[in-house]
């Protein structure tokens, strides 16, 4: 029965408190930061969500995530806590089948893109956007971003991602528009960086 | 204390939360003002607004039809022991919607659902039941016979 599952979650916690104030403030963070890639945008939100979950990628989710969307959690984020926090806030469906969700929460940069849908030629936008949660993301740093929104170049310093999911990550750049999304969080932090930008490693740095 | 989670029968659950969910706020919030020893309680989902589609069945056994939309408004809240209430009340009253969802958490609490029963459930019933028996009766005083026309029923 929902109704006697629902009776015994393990300890629910509360969404946001103002719905509409917040989710709008996400939204605009989020916007600045694919609008800009390579800024990092911090959520000043306090929201008490799940310990597996860092405040930016529940806040996106509360923000973004709803049932016409699954979410894939990475196995190691997707406590019962986790799952039922984000079923109930966002009414949206977990998905154990990483190419059919619209967005990802992993708890580190994936081997290989291949595992999510990247839309298609003529629908890119369907194309799955990836929280990746690291402990740091900071601006100013080994990766040059490059492309729209950014002016000549800008550094960031992810120091958890390993340099071979950037290889893959250019390998898959050249079927755009098709392509992923990514926003790395950390806390309230994140950066995204869109399918739009180019990156690439400073010599010597690997 | 670990808290005492009464098996919430769906069966049983679904009858309060209906009578909750079609009380007037007048009724429900005179009985709720009166229920000693009120709990602590946290929002888990403030109150918001929403509309449902209300779906019929001609006769209720016919096929399944969109009636309508109405307005509900729901809530959850989280006793301080942990138990989780839900509200969803008819129109757009939010206190309505947090006082049902208290009361739906209580109902959950084998100590307190005897009590939450006697002194906010069963009144509410028994004012629903009346509401519904003097429409009924209206009705069925201004019910118009048409000599012409078969009745199937």
């Amino acid at each position: 029965m929902s109704a006697d599952n629902l009776a015994r979650t393990p300890h629910l916690t509360p969404g946001f408190t103002d719905s509409v104030t917040e989710s709008q403030t996400v939204f605009r963070h989020l916007l600045e930061a694919m609008a800009r890639p390579g800024t990092v945008q911090t959520v000043d939100i306090d929201i008490e969500g799940p310990d597996t979950l860092d405040r930016a990628a529940t806040a996106i989710a509360l923000a973004l995530v709803d049932f016409e969307t699954p979410l894939y959690l990475a196995p190691a984020l997707a406590t019962d806590a986790a799952e039922t926090y984000l079923k109930f806030h966002c009414g949206t469906r977990i998905t154990r089948d990483s190419m059919e969700a619209a967005f990802a929460i992993l708890d580190k940069a994936p081997e290989t893109l291949s595992g999510f849908n990247s839309g298609t030629d003529e629908y890119p936008e369907t194309g799955a956007t990836l929280l990746i949660q690291v402990d740091t993301v900071k601006a100013g740093g080994p990766l040059i971003l490059s492309g729209p929104g950014i002016k000549d170049t800008t550094n960031i310093d992810l120091p958890e991602v390993p340099s071979a999911f950037w290889t893959a990550r250019t390998a898959q750049q050249r079927y755009f528009p098709r392509g992923i999304d990514l926003v790395f969080v950390s806390g309230g932090s994140m950066v995204a960086i869109p399918r739009t930008t180019n990156v690439s490693l400073t010599a010597g740095k690997e | 204390m670990e808290p005492q989670a009464s098996p919430p029968h769906s069966n049983e659950r679904k009858r309060w939360m209906s009578i909750l969910a079609k009380a007037s706020y007048e009724d429900l919030n005179s009985l709720w003002q009166n229920l000693p020893d009120k709990p602590e309680w946290s929002r888990i989902r403030a109150p918001e607004i929403g509309m449902v589609m209300v779906r019929g069945r001609m006769g209720g056994t016919g096929n399944r039809f969109n009636l309508g939309e109405m307005t509900v408004t729901r809530c959850t809240v989280g006793l301080s022991c942990g138990l989780i209430g839900h509200g969803y009340v008819s129109g757009r009253n939010k206190d309505h919607a947090e006082v049902a969802a208290v009361i739906d958490a209580l109902m959950q609490r084998k100590e307190r659902a005897e009590t939450v029963e006697h002194s906010i459930i069963k009144p509410l019933e028994l004012r629903h039941l009346d509401r519904r028996k003097r429409a009924s009766r209206k009705a069925a005083a201004t019910k118009v016979e048409f000599f012409t026309v078969a009745r199937e029923n």
